[in-house]
């Protein structure tokens, strides 16, 4: 006997919730303490960080050989790395570089994991050949295909972002295909058609709005995980380029000391640490609210 | 009706966050009788059902009231105990026998599971026993299809093998969820005309859940009527639908559109059935109801016998009959 | 019926799979639509019915041109129907509704019910701002919604408020033809019968055309002026509604008729029980595609397509049709 029988029942069925639309679900969504907690971390680092030119109390480039390797204190309160900067500063704004590739990496394979994927799933025509290609390219495991095109392309901010977007862009391409697919069925869209819209107008006004829960979710998802491939195609050696920091490659100049001087890597890995719970609790928060299939097995 | 009943369903009440589901529902199925329990979406039949099962889903409790099954409260149950019953005492079937089959394990296995579990009986008897059921419900060169995977069967096919499963332990109670539903009408009576005969040749308990009143009226004995959670009527089969008492049972029997006779405009209830957040007081009926007076909307109405064995909640029944 | 005839159907056909693809095997041919001729007469309501499988929904996503037909000829008040194309095709769809069955899901969740109302407006841009809103209210009012719907999600109404929603869409351009297909069949009884009393009103007020779509006869029986019966993607008889339920000329239909269960205990039942199942599609048999269940098959009938015959209006394709048939 199927929980999908007992699901149907209709009486069980008038007592749930239905999946409400527009302002309900933002409510549902300030109310949700796990999505919140996520959400206050993520403002405050974000704050942070762009306030750096006004928090930060050193240059993040600034030499100081008399301080060089200087353990945590109340003048470098993350201590200071192998040219006497002080860890701190750099963390702050290489805060900046992590996150602008994340934010960048999260537009660029949202736009383009969204244009295969919905002409994937609706386009029956399309579907073969454009999700072969996505599949061989999600063969490689995500962060070696990075690593080896970050390589191919060079160590710039733009080619880690052209990198990271080839990486994830086929997941969201996935993700949006299939609810596309799951969309494209129902019995609206083809009422649409009977009224004459044209595809455009069924994908524009139908199709991406009903498909945008999984999106959503995707899209923390991704921000999350390129800050951390961020770290590691620096830690490879094909990140952002020094002197410039970023968090990824400032634990990479670290790593060096790591026995004489832990806070280098420390912090910034703290800081990735943090940044990338809080945005995994909105992603989890998100997807409770956005997708309620999986919100009632969880209560 | 017989003495001591199969199942009697006493003052069931259920909810989910507070909000009653079922709200004292009370009847009784008797030795070798066949109840069918009709309702509209929301009515809670289906609940009915799944009390009786004891297969609620978690966000459901029951809140009051007894399912005596031969006497012993099925709610007191341990779930050990109530699993040795399930399947072997009380058996069931669904609306849509595909996603009650699993689809990995042929219809001999699945049969031949139960009468292991529940009789102990070897493999090679058990799947003796599984091609006589499959005989006995009529399918085609059971020995042939005792191998082959539920998606190889029509819908048809798979409701039969589903009532097979159910009757292999030869259960004292059937409980019939929606049963032909999902079939095409010919097939439908097939079916039915099967599950009459099986009734009558096993001496079964069959309570029969479905929204159709020609099913009703072609297969059950006694007819319980539910709206909104609620028991509006019960009646032996011929009663209801010569002389129904309650409304809503008059609304229902006459928005059917008939199949013969002189073409007669169905007459629907206005409104619709109140969702569950909002019920209405009193009568849960009256906001719909054409001849509700005042009282309806303030007291529920208690059951008012009519004749033996036929029996509804309305306040016009008492005040002696509804216009 | 004096009536003119709105459209005319010859030969259509709608055969699925066979083309293999370039990463695909090539499949079997289904052949869910396979050579059906119809007349549907202005003004009147002619329902198609059949079991699943049977083609009827197929065949009314034809006629709207929701799918593309594999062959035959539609003529839609003088216009080949499925030869149009582009801006022909949209002028045509104005003259074309269409009923779901599912309440849920034929609604997009995300809109209100004025946007959902108005989309056909809006596509055709037939009205914009307060002719949009006085047209919305309009609608609404003929489907027996109040106003305040319109800014309502499709979710704040019940099962038979969101079909009226649905009616309300398909009503929009005011159409001359509407295929409502099982447009009844998941709403409850009294609910159901709230829609068919609004479907009559509409075609009495608007002088619509209707084909109605459904499983269920009853309901059929109570909306239709004609009747159309489907088995294995054709049509086997057809014929004014009251001739076509008193006296059944195909033993299909006669099965179906007496395979309904009735809701009421004290009739005698005569029923001619079909065995088996509804072959398939993939595999029509030869012949008369009912032989394999038909209780009085000849030989003929596994090697001959029977012939249409009978009466003027009534027609049943039929070996048999004619020798008056005791079947029980």
């Amino acid at each position: 006997m199927s929980t999908e029988d007992i699901l149907a029942d209709p009486a069980v069925d008038a007592a749930r919730p239905r999946p409400t639309q527009g302002y309900p679900r933002l409510r549902r969504l300030l109310r949700h303490r796990l999505f919140m907690t996520g959400a206050i971390i993520l403002v405050i680092v974000l704050l942070a960080t762009l306030a750096a030119d006004l928090i930060a109390p050193y240059s993040p480039l600034k030499n100081d050989f008399r301080y060089r390797l200087g353990a945590p204190n109340a003048v470098h309160l993350m201590g200071t790395d192998n040219f006497g900067r002080d860890v701190l500063s750099r963390v702050l704004y290489g805060g900046r570089t992590s996150l602008a590739i994340g934010l960048m990496v999260v537009l660029a394979s949202t736009f383009f994991g969204t244009l295969i994927g919905v002409a994937g799933g609706y386009f029956s025509r399309l579907d073969n050949p454009v999700m072969r290609l996505m599949d061989a390219l999600m063969a490689f495991p995500g962060v070696l295909l990075a690593i080896a095109l970050a390589a191919v392309l060079g160590p710039s901010v733009l080619d880690v972002v052209i990198a990271l977007t080839v990486t994830y862009a086929p997941r969201t391409a996935r993700i949006v295909r299939a609810a596309v697919l799951v969309v494209r069925r129902m019995e609206y869209i083809d009422a649409a058609r009977v009224a004459g819209a044209g595809h455009l107008r069924i994908i524009w006004r139908h199709v991406l709005p009903n498909s945008l829960g999984p999106l959503i979710v995707q899209m923390t998802f991704i921000f999350a995980v390129s800050i951390l491939a961020e770290a590691v195609l620096s830690f490879v050696g094909v990140g952002p380029p020094p002197p410039t920091p970023s968090w990824g490659n400032i634990i990479a100049d670290g790593r060096s000391y790591i026995p004489s001087a832990p806070w280098i890597s420390l912090f910034p890995g703290l800081v990735i640490a943090i940044t990338v719970l809080g945005v995994n609790l909105m992603g989890d928060g998100l997807r409770d609210v956005l997708d309620p299939r999986l919100k009632l097995e969880g209560r | 009706m017989a003495s001591s009943p199969v199942l009697e369903i006493d003052g069931l009440t259920t909810s989910v966050d507070g909000l009653k589901i079922l709200d004292g529902v009370s009847f009784s199925v008797g030795d070798g009788e066949v109840v069918g329990v009709v309702g509209e979406s929301g009515s809670g039949k289906s609940m009915t059902a799944l009390s009786s099962m004891r297969l609620l889903p978690n966000s459901v409790a029951v809140t009051s009231g007894r399912i005596l099954f031969e006497g012993t409260d099925l709610l007191g149950l341990s779930e050990a105990a109530m699993r040795r019953i399930r399947g072997d005492r009380i058996a069931m079937i669904f609306q849509e026998p595909m996603s009650s089959l699993n689809p990995v394990l042929t219809v001999g296995e699945q049969i031949v599971e139960t009468l292991t579990w529940h009789r102990g009986m070897a493999r090679a008897e058990a799947r003796r026993r599984a091609v006589e059921l499959l005989d006995l419900v009529e399918i085609p060169a059971a020995a042939k299809r005792i191998s082959d995977y539920p998606h190889q069967l029509s819908g048809g096919m798979r409701q039969r093998v589903m009532i097979a499963i159910a009757l292999a332990c030869e259960p004292k109670l059937l409980i019939a969820d929606e049963p032909t539903t999902a079939l095409d009408v010919t097939v439908q009576a097939q079916v039915l005309d099967l599950l009459r005969g099986l009734r009558r040749e096993l001496a079964m308990s069959v309570m029969l859940i479905t929204h159709d009143l020609g099913v009703v009226a072609e297969f059950a004995d006694r007819v319980v009527v539910l709206y909104a959670g609620r028991v509006a009527e019960t009646a032996p089969v011929k009663a209801l639908f010569r002389a129904p008492a309650h409304p809503y049972t008059q609304g229902l029997l006459a928005s059917i559109p008939p199949l013969d006779g002189p073409l007669a405009q169905p007459r629907p209830i206005p409104g619709s059935v109140p969702a569950l957040a909002d019920m209405p007081g009193g009568c849960r009926f009256h906001p719909r109801c054409a001849v509700a007076i005042d009282r309806c909307a303030v007291v529920q109405p208690p059951f008012f016998p009519l004749d033996p064995g036929h029996e509804t909640a309305c306040w016009l029944a008492g005040a002696g009959g509804v216009p | 019926m004096t009536h003119p005839v709105l459209l005319k159907v010859e030969g259509l056909t709608k055969h699925f799979g066979g083309r293999p693809g370039l990463f695909r095997a090539q499949r079997p041919v289904l052949r869910a639509v396979d050579g059906v001729d119809l007349v549907v007469h202005r003004g009147e309501t002619l329902g198609i019915v059949g079991e699943s499988g049977c083609g009827k929904s197929t065949m009314g996503r034809l006629l709207v041109r929701l799918l593309d037909a594999t062959g035959g000829k539609v003529e839609f008040d003088g216009v080949d129907l499925l030869s149009l194309k582009g801006r022909a095709l949209t002028a045509v769809r104005r003259d074309l509704g269409m009923v779901f069955q599912d309440p849920w899901a034929s609604l997009d969740g995300r809109m209100t019910v004025r946007d959902i109302i108005a989309e056909p407006l809006d596509i055709h841009r037939a009205a914009t701002g307060a002719d949009r809103r006085r047209r919305v209210a309009e609608l609404l009012d003929v489907v027996g919604l109040p106003a305040s719907a319109a800014d309502k999600h499709p979710h704040q109404f019940s099962g038979g408020q969101r079909q009226r929603i649905g009616i309300a869409r398909a009503l929009s351009l005011r159409p001359r033809f509407i295929v409502l297909d099982e447009a009844v069949s998941a709403l409850d009884v009294s609910v159901q019968a709230q829609i068919l009393q609004l479907l009559g009103d509409l075609q009495a007020e608007f002088g619509l055309t209707f084909l109605f779509i459904s499983h269920n006869l009853a309901v059929v029986r109570n909306i239709a002026d004609r009747v159309a019966v489907m088995y294995l993607g054709r049509i086997v008889e057809s014929g004014p509604t009251q001739a076509l339920f008193d006296a059944p000329r195909h033993p299909y239909t006669q099965a179906l008729l007496s395979a309904i269960p009735v809701p009421d205990p004290e009739r005698p039942r005569r029923r001619v029980v079909l065995k088996g199942d509804v072959p398939s599609a993939l595999a029509p048999p030869a012949g008369c595609r009912f032989h394999t269940r038909c209780p009085i098959a000849q030989e003929i009938c596994r090697q001959t397509p029977p012939v249409v015959t009978v009466g003027p209006d009534h027609t049943a394709a039929c070996h048999f049709a004619d020798s008056p048939l005791t079947a029980s």
